[in-house]
């Protein structure tokens, strides 16, 4: 009690230096301050300023342009502040572009780095405005609820502390069911009620405002929005309010899409923000709706992920991270439809508790959790509720119609499995229990859960913020709501688990470096061995070129030979294509496997005068070369 | 309702009457009705021959169309787009719309004289033609005549295959060699098409037919042929040693719509992205601007099929039943009108397509859409139920057609295959009507696309009751009817949320609840409490039913009351009446 005391004290300290900017978290670059500090940074010789559009709100969409020299060489793309919240993102950004500069210019002589540090400035404006609500799109106005009126019933700061946090309605009327109880062990926390402990619901949960368009319900439609991660092609999600009326309507997203479709050099691309798949690997085995494209990534290039993931952690010393559907996102359209190794990741990750703070047994059974999360059993043999509950969405997405309930009673675990081997869901069994152990253990794991039990992930973020000194949480405050009777007001600070303090940037900034410096390490390193040329009889050649690959990681991701997206490398011998008796006069190379892996190209040709005749290599992220076959 | 249209269109009929100097103002026979354009539908035009005709229409009618530029085609050619309204019935936007396009493919050229026929038989007719008078009245038209104007003056200007030309002419690399269009199909032996070429092989398993060597014809097993197939016209440009790999364009405007879009290792010709052709966005960006369409046509050839989506199996079941029937309805009525085409649906009778168009209008925005593709040979042939013989073909084609759609075979020296033979159908051989037919199958795809059109949903209020049920306080309800065969909202909009809802509203005094019941007897009904004065309907208004709505009122006796209903595919409607004990019946019967 002391503690939240102190944290509404520390509110109260806030709301009371009345800054304007004050749901600007502190110490976090606004679109001006972005603005001229990439201008400074552009103040290298070896970094421009540029930009790849404009936002809905006519904001200047930067592009950031890393580089030494002018030969044409390959390009890593860096994107962040797509997603409106993540701040922090585009702090990340812009600091590694001054790592870059300062301590790995030499790299800039090998590759390109184009870095768009805030891709939807609107949106950022919006979590930088004098109430905070925790925007997650750009400026586009959208009629969520469908009335005919636009943006009609936004969030409405009732406490006036410019922060849009959540209410308690402590008296709800009978056609409002209670959802919520206080967490007894700590009454900041809403949790939902175990019947097994005897809770009960109290209080249903709103969030702050009014119901000012009268239609029962509370901020259905507030200002915009289309989530730019929700625009581009890769499974686009049809029909959801917040994924635009079409693929890439949103300037921001048309911007982004542009600007990759005009470039041969991006042979890698890093996204920073709301998505992970680099603590969390990418699923390689689901396809998606088409069967055509992988859900996620090909399982050709599962080797690839789970080693930039490795790199990822240890340069990170991430423990976790959320795991969001990537449909229509930025990341998943640059691997999935431009075959371009895209990998995404947070900006940061709350701390993990270091070990032995929480007492062994409690950690032994978070380990077992996050290892293996614990599978719901369904009326439908030993299949997982979970696995029924994916089925039950891909069944929607196929068809259309929400599946019939009465329906469950009815199926068996074989109509299960062939369902889910038709839409690629892998069917997760709950283990059965011997039974006459089961209620034993049961009531063993029970006794064990009470005795040790583990922190809920909320009140985990409110020890830390307690530990860190940060204001993440508003504490619950009673006031009168014209529609909701008695409420209360408070919860978490929206943004305050995706932002960390300005202090951990810089930090923060140098373990992203390292990941990207990695990144550029690892670029396939391409030979040519050769060229043979031996002659077989007056005026007949043959020839032989081996393009070999001495990096570790193969030159185009697996899917791009699928998806023919990124442009191969033309192999062009000069000799007229009647003078040619075995090979092709022009051949293509889609790609090359690390590790030594080869390209190999061989021509018999009949020519008057071997002096003459050439081969072209021309690779759009290296450049072109012309090998003379004849002798020096 | 009707008795606005009908006594404007008598207005009409007069103002017409005038100027034309007759006093007739009865019926007249289809082809007695002149136009102010005289435009021969045996021929075919091209794209600038089309602009005239265009220009010239609505110079003509200037009372009923409007000419818009949309953008420019990728090579700066106008997309020509003509809205036919009446405004003294309202502004276009205001009224259900059909959108009529063509063309997509540059190679499938009747669809634009099939469009512009439409165009010039509602503008002839307007006036003369009750039914039409009473539709254009009612409705409006959307008419793009060609969405791919670069193709269709490719197809026209240069020797073409009846294939070629399909695309739109953006330079593409499509042999990945990075060069753009750099091998492409030559008119070898001057006659002005791309035809065959054949290459003499005395191990070829092809020969030419003993009776008719215009025919060429596979070799039996075991038996000496004479011809290898080298495919069409053409030699090898970039010297690569392939023939025609990389022509003019080389992608499908009409697979580069919003829904259901697949990038091009999934879908060929898909685009970067979707709406990624000017042609493609111009007019997307256009119909992005009227909800109020509520009805779509784009016509292809070939093949006499009257299509529907869904274009990928996958969403077959995004297609709900009662948006089925209706489609079935339309369909089955054009089979009607349309002899030998079929009423098919893209995916199962045809083949996948993701990003087509009419993809877009229906699964994308709730439009009640067809693609039909124009012409079937079995049109013109003797029998249309049974599969003809090569023989039989040539020789039908010789005795009505002239054999005007044959090339002789000659021989030509190629550079790369040496002696070979050119010859065989032109590019108007298979897949054009032909011109002594054009009008016909203009017509009767007119006659189905009116139809399709008249079905767009009518609103009229069909009853409404009022009760006291206490002081001041009165029950009424209302049955509000959609007298077409279209809803005034898709099942497949109702459910993913396409589209806004339609909505009642009453105003002139307090509403206390408000609710839809089964009928006007139901005593219960579910309620909504909140804003009930106004009710959104995402279910809209049925084809061929109507709905039934209640309000319990509070107002004193003898007060005004409004009653608005609208729906975004739906010309508005409104009532006043006042509170008092009373029934009112609007319906015909």
């Amino acid at each position: 009690m002391s503690k939240c005391t102190i944290l509404r004290s520390a509110a109260a300290i806030a709301l009371l230096a009345g800054s304007s900017a004050f749901a600007q978290p502190d110490g976090y670059m606004s679109n001006e301050d972005l603005a001229s500090r990439l201008n400074q940074i552009a103040s290298n010789e070896h970094a421009s300023l540029d930009s790849i559009g404009e936002s809905l709100g006519g904001a200047p969409l930067h592009l950031l342009t890393l580089s030494s020299g002018d030969s044409v060489r390959p390009a890593l793309l860096i994107v962040a502040g797509i997603d409106a919240q993540y701040l922090v993102s585009t702090e990340i950004a812009t600091r590694i572009a001054e790592e870059l500069l300062e301590n790995h210019s030499e790299m800039l002589e090998e590759m390109t780095v184009y870095i768009v540090p805030r891709a939807n400035p609107d949106g950022a404006a919006r979590n930088m405005g004098k109430v905070l609500s925790g925007h997650m799109g750009n400026a586009r106005l959208v009629d969520e609820d469908r009335d005919r009126m636009v943006d009609e019933d936004h969030a409405d700061d009732l406490n006036g502390d410019g922060i849009i946090t959540m209410m308690r309605r402590l008296e709800p009327t009978l056609d409002d069911r209670p959802s919520h109880l206080a967490d007894p062990d700590d009454p900041r926390l809403n949790i939902k009620p175990d019947a097994d402990q005897g809770q009960q619901a109290v209080f249903t949960i709103y969030p702050e405002g009014l119901d000012n368009d009268g239609d029962g319900l509370i901020n259905e439609d507030g200002f915009g929005a289309v989530d730019i991660n929700m625009n581009f092609m890769h499974r686009w999600p049809e029909h959801d309010p917040h994924a635009g009326r079409y693929a890439l309507s949103e300037p921001e997203a048309y911007a982004l899409a542009r600007f990759v479709l005009g470039r041969d050099d991006i042979v890698a691309a890093v996204t920073i923000g709301k998505h992970d798949d680099m603590i969390n690997q990418p699923d390689s085995k689901k396809k998606d709706i088409t069967s055509r494209s992988p859900l996620e990534i090909d399982a050709g290039d599962a080797d690839l992920y789970k080693q930039a993931g490795e790199w990822f952690k240890e340069a990170s010393s991430f423990a976790s991270a959320e795991k969001h559907d990537s449909a229509g996102s930025f990341h998943a359209w640059m691997y999935a439809q431009r075959g371009i190794p895209s990998y995404a990741m947070n900006a940061w990750s709350r701390p993990e508790e270091p070990k032995g703070n929480q007492g062994g047994e409690a950690e032994a059974n978070q380990v077992a959790e996050t290892n293996e999360p614990a599978l719901t059993p369904s009326p439908v043999g030993d299949i997982s509720m979970e696995t029924l509950d994916e089925l039950r969405e891909a069944y929607t997405q196929m068809t259309g119609e929400e599946p019939d309930e009465s329906m469950l009673n009815q199926i068996t675990p074989a109509m299960v499995e062939q369902f889910a081997a038709q839409a690629g869901i892998e069917v997760r069994r709950v283990k059965q229990e011997d039974d006459a152990s089961s209620d034993v253990s049961k009531a063993g794991a029970k006794k064990d859960a009470k005795k040790s039990k583990k922190l809920s992930e909320d009140a985990k973020w409110l020890k830390y913020f307690e530990q860190e000194g940060i204001n993440g949480f508003v504490d619950w405050q009673p006031i009168d709501h014209p529609t909701l009777g008695k409420v209360e007001i408070g919860g978490f600070i929206p943004g305050a688990k995706i932002n960390p303090p300005a202090s951990l940037l810089d930090e923060l900034a140098i373990m992203h470096t390292n990941f990207v410096t990695k990144v550029m390490d690892m670029q396939p390193e391409v030979e040519m061995l050769g060229p043979e040329v031996e002659q077989i009889a007056e005026g007949l050649y043959e020839v032989r070129v081996v393009i070999q690959n001495n990096g570790e990681l193969s030159t185009t991701t697996s899917f791009s030979r699928t998806t023919r997206s990124v442009k191969p490398v033309i192999v062009r011998l000069s000799v007229p294509v009647n003078q040619i008796i075995q090979g092709q006069r022009v051949d293509r190379i889609w790609g090359i496997e690390g590790n030594g892996g080869r390209s190999s190209h061989a021509w018999v040709f009949r020519t008057d005068d071997i002096n003459n005749e050439t081969i072209t290599i021309d690779d759009p992220r290296l450049g072109k070369q012309v090998i003379k076959l004849g002798a020096n | 309702m009707k008795k606005y249209t009908m006594k404007n269109s008598i207005v009409r009929l007069a103002g017409v009457a005038l100027v034309m100097g007759a006093g007739a103002t009865s019926a007249i026979a289809q082809q007695q009705i002149p136009s102010k354009v005289d435009v021969a539908w045996n021929r075919f035009y091209d794209f600038d021959e089309t602009e005239q005709i265009i220009k010239d229409l609505v110079d003509a009618y200037p009372e009923l169309l409007t000419l818009e530029s949309l953008g420019k085609s990728e090579q700066g050619r106008d997309m020509w787009m003509i809205i036919l309204n009446n405004p003294e019935t309202g502004e276009d936007t205001e009224k259900p719309a059909m959108y009529i396009d063509g063309n997509v493919h540059g190679n499938e050229v009747q669809a634009t004289e099939t469009v512009l026929y439409s165009i010039w038989y509602l503008t002839k007719s307007y006036g003369k033609v009750d039914q039409l008078t009473e539709l254009i009245d009612r409705t409006a038209f959307y008419f793009v005549p060609s969405i791919n104007p670069d193709g269709r003056a490719e197809w026209f200007a240069n020797p073409n295959t009846p294939h070629s030309a399909r695309t739109g002419q953006r330079p593409t690399d499509n042999d990945y060699d990075g060069e753009l269009d750099e091998d492409g199909y030559e008119d070898l032996d001057g006659d002005g098409h791309i035809t065959q070429m054949w290459k003499f092989d005395p191990n070829g398993r092809w020969r030419r037919n003993k009776l008719d060597p215009r025919i060429i014809e596979r070799v039996p097993e075991g038996e000496q042929g004479e011809l290898t197939r080298l495919g069409s016209e053409g030699i090898d440009n970039d010297g690569d040693g392939r023939i025609n790999e990389d022509g003019l364009g080389g992608y499908d405007m009409n697979r580069n719509w919003g829904s259901d879009w697949q990038p091009n290792h999934v879908q060929f010709g898909a685009g970067d992205h979707p709406f990624d052709r000017p042609e493609v966005k111009s007019v997307a960006d256009f119909i992005l601007t009227r909800p109020n369409i509520a009805a779509g046509q784009s016509y292809h050839n070939t093949g006499g099929m009257i299509l529907r989506g869904p274009g990928a199996s996958y969403l077959e079941n995004l297609y709900p039943r009662s948006d089925r029937q209706m489609y079935d309805a339309l369909g089955e009525a054009g089979e009607d009108l349309l002899p030998f085409y079929n009423y098919w649906v893209i995916h199962s009778d045809l083949y996948t397509v993701h990003g087509g168009f009419v993809n877009w209008l229906a699964e994308g925005l709730g439009v009640a859409s067809f693609t039909n593709e124009l012409w079937t040979n079995r049109r013109i042939m003797p029998d249309p139920d049974r599969e003809f013989s090569d023989e039989e073909r040539m020789h039908w084609q010789d005795r009505m057609l002239f054999g005007q759609t044959f090339t002789d075979f000659t021989e030509y020296d190629h550079p790369q295959h040496g002696k070979v033979l050119i010859g065989g159908g032109t590019k108007y051989s298979s897949r054009v009507t032909p011109p002594f037919m054009l009008e016909e199958g203009c017509h009767r795809n007119f006659a189905f696309t009116m139809f399709h059109a008249s079905s767009m949903p009518e609103l009229q209020f069909k009853w409404a009751g009022i009760k006291s049920i206490g002081d001041d306080l009165w029950e009424l309800t209302v049955e509000i009817e959609n007298t077409q065969i279209i809803p005034t909202r898709l099942a497949i909009a109702s459910r993913n949320k396409i589209g806004m809802p339609d909505l009642l509203t009453l105003s002139g005094a307090e509403v206390l609840i408000s609710g839809q019941v089964n009928d006007r007897f139901d005593q219960t009904m579910t309620t909504i409490k909140n804003r009930p004065e106004r009710m959104l309907i995402e279910q809209g208004i049925g084809g061929n039913s109507f709905s039934t709505f209640r309000f319990l009122v509070s107002g004193a006796e003898g007060k005004m009351v409004r009653l608005s209903y609208e729906a975004e595919k739906a010309k508005d409607i409104e009532i006043r009446i006042p509170l008092r004990e009373k029934e009112l019946n609007w319906s015909d019967d």
